[in-house]
């Protein structure tokens, strides 16, 4: 170290070049940030990368062609979400008695896929706005890809409202616009409520994934100008098309970059735009699913109508949310070069310990639930909750009280949950679990009325199956999407979060 | 612990640095004497003394049910003081949570005044049972065996019994004093010599400890205030209790350091910069308070069952009416609107101010939620309206100062500051940015 000049040193400290040195890995601690001392705060970058690296690397995901395994998997699930399309085709042509809807389960697959979807749509602003407002600096390595996940999420979620009102070319009424038979919507009903909390939830989480991207968007055209200024040859649209990618690169990143130039004025309206959308966002993320929620708990029916659901629903949805981001992002680590410098096992182990807690506040809720049953003394709201566990569909129950409340206590052992493998299973499950929370709330305390000459059991078709099936198809497909032409990474927070990044970096004892 | 010695080849920019020898730290900056402490602990004693001992007499000169009513009103406003403290101090622990180093012994100050005001509650219940018969918790007494609601009361009774209302009551109190008890010693123990080992030991306490916590925390909502009217029913019950105190919580905690900073203590360990982040957590709970509050009475307005409007009908109309609106305004909009500006949370006496307004609030929101149970049924000439009112005042301000004076003496029992915390350094170069 002492062999180069210090001003020297302090040029390359500020490039991000710096002296590399092995990163150490302290036996025991994984992959050398599974450290629980207290007096340590262990690295959230890898490898000891310079703030070139994390260009190079996520910039790499975008400009590098994919691995072979990206266009097999894209082409599978963009048919299974064309498939789905189909389905949907045929259900607008037919009719949603293609469903197996009957006089008594009149809403069953079609709400709870749209909840489910919702509350998935409810960890990426929650990791990317909540986190941020608690100076996380963790969130770094999810929050774009879990924005991302979100906004694909609502998207499939928007679906489902959108086709199971039967004639769906009406589906503009759901709007209170004028029109000339003076028909509105009904004010009352927390399902136009839910219209409204959705398209502002949707639009501002939308706002806050694209902001955010801007900077790094810019990095990708100026990225692509340079090799373009560079000259040389570069690869081509097509054989008989030759217009260099790069070129295309640059129009079209640089249109999305909206004329960034990286300036400090820039930067200082960014941070305070980006620190307001956060501090929007928060109230939102509550909002939206309590309004889902009261779908339900505004009724009477014995089972919905209960004062803890708003709060249950929005532990519910982050719990499901940090699920699916595990979901993905656990695989992509593995697929694609680096990645796991850039999310360690510790991001993987804290997120696990965020299933552990949500999973534990929701199998309290459904305690409660039991237990104010019991206490409340009403017959009917007794039979819901008992019929629940032991009726008909008592393995819907025992399955979502498996997978929600019991999986998760597996993170209590440190080991199971900084391995990847075991936490990606649990995340399955937890995802086939949510699903079941939400058909066991719906369908379980529709299909038994208060009359047994009203009960009839809920079956679904091929039809209801394939749309859902068919929602993964989507959902799966965006995300492919996203990883191929978006950085999925936020490049300046990462290298903001680096040693090199500290005031104190070089001066501290030791350091050098 | 393995874990220990593998920290031991960490890179060096990733240990923080230790904060011994930061002048901040200076023995005459985070010690306070118990002599100079002891004429406040006196005089809080003294007025809680008085109080309570007002209210009590007043329950022989007037009537009972409403002294005991006026005790737990300030009892529970204590306690749940007490409880956010132990929860909060347990998930700022799992949390890693850096910046508290310099608050965190008062906060733990707090919280090991839980179980005493939790036996507190256990005296309160007993005097109403063997006293007066069970007047308060009516279900304890006889006078609805005749009634309609004798068939509700027997539905009920295997959780509504005299001997498990007790037992539960003592699994609870037992509970807060393990758990408070055990990360106050550990946290004392690290006093003499820095150990991080003994904060990974408070967090693995913690651990368990919040799921315990939540547990007999909300349990103790149900049995405490919800089950004074065992017709009344809420899921949502126990988060009402804890959003409630949240929000006083925290006031307490910044009342606490404001107080230290007049007598020229934690200068340079507690400052803007904290008070800034602790008026944020205020904001959050006050949105936190109204956003439970508002869905808990919402859900039950809209679906307009009697048998669970009924207790909302009785609060949110006639000689209630008042309280319905002050809690919207005073507990919500009003701190909200207040709390938004930036320089409200940096400035410690705009902030002490909100901070005493939340306490006070939060007496009125346990008035609203316990009082109406005194007079409910009761004809109106029976009710002595505000010619009782001193007996509430005693009660809730005896309960107040008596947790003063207590907590002052905890206060002023050892150091101010856990000195050897691992993440000093962090929480006293803790900065905002913005």
């Amino acid at each position: 170290m002492s062999s180069i000049h210090p001003d020297q040193a302090t040029a390359e400290r500020l490039a991000g070049l710096g002296q590399v040195r092995p990163h150490p890995i302290p036996a025991g601690s994984g992959d050398g940030t599974l450290i629980d001392d207290p007096a340590v705060r262990p690295p959230l970058v890898l490898n000891n990368r310079s703030f070139r690296d994390v260009t190079d690397i996520v910039c790499g995901y975008v400009e590098n062609k994919p691995g072979k395994w990206w266009m097999p998997t894209f082409m599978m699930t963009a048919t299974i979400a064309g498939i789905g399309g189909l389905f949907i085709l045929y259900l607008v042509i037919t009719g949603i008695g293609t469903w197996g809807l009957n006089n008594q389960v009149g809403w069953a697959w079609d709400i709870t896929n749209f909840v489910f979807w919702i509350g998935i749509g409810h960890a990426g602003t929650l990791i990317s706005a909540i986190l941020c407002l608690f100076k996380q600096k963790w969130r770094t390595a999810v929050n774009r890809s879990a924005e991302a996940m979100t906004i694909f999420a609502v998207i499939c979620a928007a679906t489902f409202p959108g086709i199971h009102i039967g004639r769906q070319w009406m589906a503009w009424f759901l709007l209170p616009l004028p029109n000339s038979n003076w028909i509105w919507p009904n004010f009352q009903s927390p399902l136009l409520w839910d219209v409204f909390a959705i398209s502002t939830y949707g639009t501002v989480s939308a706002m806050f994934w694209y902001m955010g991207m801007i900077p790094d968007l810019a990095t990708l055209r100026d990225r692509a100008d340079r090799r373009l200024r560079a000259g040389g040859e570069g690869p081509v649209l097509l054989p008989f098309l030759p217009i260099r990618i790069d070129r295309i690169r640059g129009y079209v990143y640089g249109f999305l970059a909206m004329g960034w130039r990286f300036s400090n004025r820039h930067w200082h309206r960014y941070e305070a735009a980006y620190l307001l959308l956060a501090g929007m966002s928060t109230p939102l993320v509550l909002s939206v699913h309590s309004i889902v929620s009261t779908d339900f708990a505004t009724s009477i029916l014995p089972g919905w109508h209960t004062t803890i659901f708003p709060p249950y629903f929005v532990a519910g949805a982050i719990f499901g949310g940090f699920a699916m981001v595990l979901l993905l992002l656990i695989p992509a680590r593995e697929l694609y070069p680096n990645m796991k410098d850039l999310v360690t096992k510790r991001h993987i182990e804290n997120m696990a310990k965020i299933l552990l807690v949500t999973g534990s506040m929701v199998g309290f809720a459904y305690a409660m639930e039991f237990f104010i049953a019991w206490y409340g003394a009403n017959a009917y709201e007794q039979f819901a909750f008992i019929n629940r566990a032991t009726g008909p569909y008592w393995w819907a129950y025992w399955t979502m009280i498996s997978c929600n409340v019991l999986s998760p206590q597996l993170f209590w052992m440190k080991r199971m949950r900084t391995s990847a493998g075991v936490v990606f299973f649990v995340s399955v499950l937890i995802t086939i679990g949510m699903w079941f929370e939400r058909f066991v709330i719906i369908t379980t305390s529709l299909n038994r009325s208060f009359l047994p000459g009203e009960w009839h059991m809920f079956f679904a078709t091929p039809v209801d199956v394939m749309i859902f099936v068919g929602s993964f198809g989507i959902f799966v497909t965006l995300f492919l999407l996203f990883l191929r032409f978006l950085p999925a990474f936020p490049i300046a927070e990462i290298k903001a979060i680096l040693p090199q990044a500290s005031p104190h970096h070089g001066h501290a004892k030791g350091g050098h | 612990m393995t874990h220990m010695s593998a920290s031991e080849h960490v890179a060096p920019e990733c240990r923080i640095p230790p904060a011994t020898g930061h002048p901040a730290l200076a023995a005459g900056n985070v010690t306070i004497d118990a002599a100079s402490a002891r004429s406040a602990v006196r005089l809080l004693l003294g007025v809680g003394a008085v109080g309570v001992g007002l209210a009590i007499a007043g329950g022989f000169v007037a009537n009972g049910k409403h002294a005991l009513a006026a005790l737990l009103v300030g009892n529970m406003a204590v306690l749940s003081i007490c409880a956010v403290a132990m929860i909060l101090t347990m998930a700022f622990h799992l949390v890693n949570a850096g910046w508290w180093a310099g608050f965190r012994r008062q906060i733990e100050n707090i919280a090991t005044l839980t179980p005493v005001f939790g036996a507190t509650t256990v005296a309160i219940a007993a005097a109403d049972y063997y006293v007066l018969g069970g007047s308060l918790w009516g279900w304890m007494g006889t006078q609805y065996a005749a009634t309609d609601l004798a068939y509700l009361l027997e539905k009920k009774s295997a959780y509504l019994n005299v001997p498990f209302f007790f037992g539960r009551a003592a699994v609870y109190v037992v509970v807060w004093a393990i758990l408070t008890q055990v990360l106050f010693r550990l946290s004392r123990k690290a006093d003499a010599a820095p150990d991080p080992s003994l904060t990974a030991r408070a967090r693995f306490t913690s651990a368990w400890g919040i799921l315990v916590g939540a547990l007999t925390v909300a349990f103790a909502s149900y049995d405490w205030i919800m089950g004074l009217d065992f017709r009344f029913f809420s899921t949502m019950f126990p988060v009402r209790f804890f959003a409630a105190g949240a929000f006083a919580g925290v006031a307490v905690l910044v009342l606490v350091l404001v107080l230290l900073r007049r007598r020229g203590r934690l200068e340079g360990v507690i400052g803007a910069e904290h008070y800034h982040d602790l008026g944020k957590l205020m904001f959050a709970f006050t949105v936190f308070w109204a956003y439970i509050a508002y869905f808990e009475y919402f859900l039950y307005w809209y679906g307009n069952i009697p048998e669970e409007t009924a207790y909302f009908t009785e609060r949110a109309t006639g000689a209630w009416k008042p309280f319905f609106y002050a809690l919207c305004f005073g507990h919500f909009a009003a701190p909200f609107l207040i709390l938004i500006f930036r320089g409200v949370k940096r400035n410690p006496r705009l902030l002490t101010l909100v901070a005493l307004w939340a306490v006070f609030i939060h007496v009125i929101d346990m008035v609203f939620l316990i009082r109406p149970m005194v007079y409910a049924g009761v004809p109106a000439a029976q009710n002595p309206g505000l010619g009782a009112l001193w007996i509430d005042i005693a009660g809730a301000v005896g309960m107040l100062a008596l947790f003063g004076g207590l907590l002052a003496r905890r206060i002023g029992s050892g150091p101010l500051v856990g000195v050897n915390d691992p993440r000093m350094t962090e929480a006293l170069e803790h900065k905002n940015y913005v």
